[in-house]
């Protein structure tokens, strides 16, 4: 319900035409990606640029959200695997506004969440503006994979698995190769 | 033969027939009972009183029906009901009485007693998997797991196997065009075919047949039917003027849980390809629900998507009870079972592709790949 809610908020906003900032921003694949948005980093050194020689996988999930939280071994047993191959993967908390309660669950979830985590807050903000909403995010689990500064695919965590990772490493991706590779199981 | 005509269709004797349905339970059971089918189309529920055990339906009916009897929220079973004389007999509730009569309800009962054999196969291996799972029992809990899928490949086998050995079954067809409720394409015509004449010119096998001589009159290589429809600024479009460059021509509404995702995507995609011979062309439909003025909703909708689209509005063309009552809608077979739909048209003024995975994310890689 909170997805549809967020999207007929954004629907709102869009048609409405009576948000100031309504400088229309748009996240597309192969846009270039120097900066990190303003987040709040909750696990690891964080990060406010891109390093064009890494690869980032950004996971957007909430505590409200289920699958998010189901896939949450499965990416940690990829972070475990490839996280000294440059492969760094984000937890990126989004469509919630209570930090405290993303802290809590980050806390319990101890070794089992071992990669980075950042806050966002809730619509609005400066991660919301220029990634949800521009990329049309309606629905999450969402996975967000950049490499050379660039977006190079919007899919979900369920299409990543050890070896469409190492195509990344590798430098031979290609959405249609990674497909292939993909199992599309949770 | 005798034709008889309801709301306005020409429905021949031997395709409406009648029904009894005589129950008789505990004779200790009174009260009140709903009998749920459908009927051309359209669902009915049809009540009756049961005194000491004893009720009785009568009605008309077409096609056979999944239906439903109810007593009470959790006194209830479902059968297939056809036009002839049902039997509901039991020393109990309804839900433990024997309900036979007609073929239809002769398959169900076989279909439903395949579904349960294998439940409880499936239940008692599942049991065992939790006992040694417990008990860390490794080679047996492995044995009972294989054991499991190898169920699990059964119970999928179980629809196919029931559709190819039955081509003269209601409940078969009706399984088999529950998955074709959407848009279909060409190719299921040899699975229909497969079907029994009877079966094909049947309400539901007829209605079928006309979506499929559809996709083949705009499937690709087709030519897109013209029409000229007016933009936001009220005036005149025409698909024809675009003519010299691939379009997609997206016939939308806007009540549907998808429509903003597909809407993004389509201004990505527009977006991606706006320094190639390429349009994306939107023709907006009704939304039911909105009370306010359509055409300003309209517009509110399409406003982001400006430089981006053409849009133009067909509000009014399609009854979502009715049908298309428009030229486009007609020519383009919209209905509320096929809109939201999308055309990849080429250069020539020929379809693609028709029926586009709006929803797919990366879809504009498949189009760049059919663009000419």
């Amino acid at each position: 319900m909170k997805r549809l809610y967020t999207g007929l908020l954004a629907l709102f906003l869009f048609s409405s035409g009576l948000n100031a900032r309504a400088q229309q921003l748009y996240l597309d694949l192969g846009d270039e990606l120097t900066e990190y948005p303003k987040v709040e980093w909750i696990k690891g050194q964080g990060l406010t640029k891109f390093d064009e020689r890494k690869i980032y996988i950004i996971e957007l999930w909430a505590t409200w959200c289920k699958p998010c939280i189901a896939v949450m071994p499965h990416l940690n047993e990829l972070h475990q695997k490839f996280k000294d191959k440059n492969v760094v993967i984000i937890a990126q908390n989004v469509m919630e506004d209570d930090k405290q309660k993303v802290e809590e669950f980050v806390k319990q979830q101890g070794d089992g969440l071992n990669y980075q985590v950042a806050y966002s807050g809730a619509a609005g903000s400066d991660f919301d503006r220029r990634w949800v909403k521009a990329a049309g995010v309606s629905a999450i689990p969402a996975t967000f994979v950049v490499q050379h500064n660039k977006l190079v695919w919007q899919t979900t965590p369920y299409m990543l698995n050890e070896k469409v990772l190492q195509l990344l490493v590798d430098g031979e991706f290609s959405i249609e190769a990674a497909k292939k590779l993909a199992d599309g199981q949770p | 033969m005798l034709l008889l005509s309801s709301v306005g269709m020409s429905i021949s004797a031997d395709a409406q027939r009648p029904f009894t349905v005589k129950g008789q339970l505990d004779k200790g059971i009174n009260g009140k009972i709903y009998l749920r089918y459908t009927k051309h189309g359209s669902p009915q529920r049809d009540s009756a009183l049961i005194h000491n055990g004893a009720f009785l339906f009568k009605g008309i009916i077409g096609d056979p029906s999944y239906s439903t009897l109810e007593r009470k929220p959790d006194d209830t079973q479902s059968f297939y009901l056809e036009g002839t004389s049902i039997n509901v007999s039991g020393s109990g509730e309804l839900n433990s009485a024997k309900i036979t009569g007609g073929s239809a309800q002769a398959d169900y009962i076989e279909l439903m007693s395949k579904y349960k054999v294998l439940r409880e196969q499936m239940d008692s291996v599942k049991a065992r998997v939790e006992a040694y799972k417990t008990a860390s029992n490794d080679p047996a809990l492995q044995q009972a797991e294989a054991m499991l899928k190898e169920l699990s490949v059964k119970a999928d086998a179980v629809d196919p196997a029931f559709i190819q050995a039955k081509p003269d079954s209601y409940v078969a067809f009706n399984m088999w065009r529950n998955k074709h409720r959407w848009v279909v394409d060409a190719s299921i015509e040899a699975d229909f075919k497969r079907f029994s004449e009877r079966i094909q010119r049947s309400e539901e096998g007829k209605k079928m047949a006309s979506k499929i001589a559809t996709a083949k009159r705009l499937g690709a290589g087709q030519v897109a039917p013209d029409f000229t429809l007016k933009d936001t600024q009220g005036n005149d479009v025409s698909l024809s003027s675009f003519k010299g460059k691939n379009v997609l021509l997206y016939f939308w509404t806007s009540n549907f849980i998808r429509s903003e995702s597909n809407s993004f995507n389509l201004g990505r995609i527009g977006r991606k390809f706006k320094d190639r011979n390429f349009k994306v062309l939107t023709v907006y439909y009704d939304n039911v629900n909105a009370g306010t003025d359509q055409l300003d909703y309209w517009k509110g909708l399409v406003k982001p998507f400006e430089g981006t689209w053409s849009s133009v509005s067909d509000i009014g063309g399609l009854d979502h009870t009715s049908g298309p009552v428009s030229p486009v809608a007609k020519a383009y077979a919209l209905s509320t079972t096929e809109i939201p739909i999308a055309y990849l048209i080429g250069p020539d003024g020929k379809i693609i592709a028709r029926n586009l995975p709006l929803h797919q994310e990366d879809l504009a890689l498949d189009i760049e790949k059919l663009l000419k």
